[in-house]
């Protein structure tokens, strides 16, 4: 039976000169990255983007990172770095997207829901926290995701974006309350 | 990972949001004051479910103790709305969490193929740095030549400073040995100074009286032994 490779373990052979073991780094991280940089950056195209730079920065600081902690670790801070300094860059480029026919379209679940109406009241909801959640500062929206997607504890985030606990329960408590409210008809609360 | 408690309760209300309240204690973001946060709205009033609604995001999360978090809940236990307040988080939660989950795209997609593609392309012929997975050894040796540089520097500063008081001691020995009646004499700092015996300089003093003083010269010139010198009695 043959042995699944470490990420440690794919990180040498990267830095030995082989770029399938790269490969084999980026499919096995893809979507934890993709999902991390969505839940801070406004839009599902700068997401793309942005997790593609990730991993050609990872791909450039490789001998840096060193077998020091987990590989896990250290990529879910570069991309929570890499997302913040981005959207930070775009906040004042990009205003936000009103709600609109065309960001509704674009969340229309695929043929998955069999019910039209149904399909047409998922897609107006997910319309609906799109357009909240790009009204979220990034912070608030870092802090969102690496609790709600990854787990962590507010100790790990706070360690992770660098900054006081207290700052990470702060943003969680505002960002909820503040979704909550903007919600309040898809809540219902 | 998710039910680590939280021991930090050191923020203040007014960075989580959390009201200041007339008539309890100063209280900080996560703590609970002990008598009236379970009394709940139909016993207690509108404060304890203020203080209620700014912790339940840290209780959702299970980042309070357990003394703060048994009275939550013996506070949701009486209060319905602040009850209805958390299913609302809970909600919230669940909708974010599905949203972004969703919205990523599946391994086994044709969409992902073309990203991983793209990043592949865009990567450069090789990492940038070099491997290094031995960061102890590079850092202690880097360590060990600064600590040698240092000591080496601190050996010469204390050489220094020895020999330009010996030579001091000298020049005084021989300013008050010229200053005494008997004729210009050598003090015998040789004696005491091994570092001098090396040098190839002499001493020669005059005793020429300039401004009262009395003036010492070192020159240069060739090896030759300093006299003996015979110390007047008077500086023993």
């Amino acid at each position: 039976m043959q042995r699944i490779p470490t990420d440690e373990m794919l990180v040498a052979r990267t830095l030995a000169g082989d770029r399938n073991a790269f490969r084999a780094l980026v499919e096995r991280h893809y979507n934890a990255v993709f999902r991390l940089c969505r839940s801070i950056l406004r839009h599902p195209e700068d997401a793309e983007d942005a997790t593609q730079e990730v991993f050609v920065r990872v791909y450039e600081a490789l001998g840096q990172f060193a077998g020091r902690g987990a590989f896990g670790a250290w990529l879910r801070r570069l991309t929570v770095n890499h997302c913040l300094n981005r959207a930070q860059k775009t906040s004042a480029q990009m205003a936000a997207r009103s709600y609109s026919l065309d960001l509704l379209a674009d969340t229309l679940p695929a043929a998955g829901e069999d019910d039209p109406e149904a399909r047409f009241w998922r897609a107006e909801e997910r319309a609906r926290i799109q357009t909240e959640l790009e009204f979220l500062p990034p912070q608030q929206r870092a802090a969102l995701g690496l609790r709600l997607l990854e787990g962590l504890s507010y100790e790990e985030i706070a360690e992770m974006m660098g900054v006081p606990v207290n700052s990470v329960r702060s943003w969680l408590h505002r960002g909820r309350a503040r979704l909550r409210e903007a919600l309040e008809e898809v809540v219902g609360c | 990972m998710l039910n680590r408690p939280n021991l930090d309760n050191t923020a203040t209300s007014e960075d989580a949001g959390n009201p200041s309240l007339p008539g309890l204690p100063s209280v900080t973001f996560a703590v609970v004051p002990p008598t009236d946060i379970a009394v709940g709205r139909n016993g207690g009033g509108d404060d304890a479910c203020r203080l209620v609604q700014a912790n339940l995001s840290a209780y959702q999360d299970n980042e309070l103790d357990p003394d703060q978090r048994q009275k939550i809940e013996a506070h949701l236990a009486k209060c319905p709305e602040c009850a209805a307040g958390l299913e609302a988080l809970q909600r919230v939660d669940s909708l974010l969490e599905r949203e972004w989950r969703e919205c990523a795209p599946l391994p086994s997609s044709l969409e992902h193929k073309n990203p991983l593609d793209n990043i592949m392309a865009a990567l450069p012929p090789t990492p940038a740095e070099t491997p290094t997975f031995a960061p102890k050894r590079v850092h202690s040796r880097g360590r060990w030549m600064r600590f040698s540089t240092g000591l080496a520097g601190i050996i010469a500063f204390f050489s220094l400073l020895w020999s330009s008081y010996r030579l001091g001691y000298a020049h005084g020995r021989m300013s008050v040995a010229a200053a005494s009646p008997s004729p210009t004499q050598y003090t015998n700092n040789h004696k005491h100074s091994s570092l001098l015996k090396l040098l190839p300089i002499t001493y020669t003093t005059s005793a020429i009286p300039y401004n009262n003083a009395v003036t010492a010269f070192v020159t240069s010139a060739p090896l030759k032994a300093p006299p003996s010198p015979s110390i007047p009695r008077t500086m023993r």
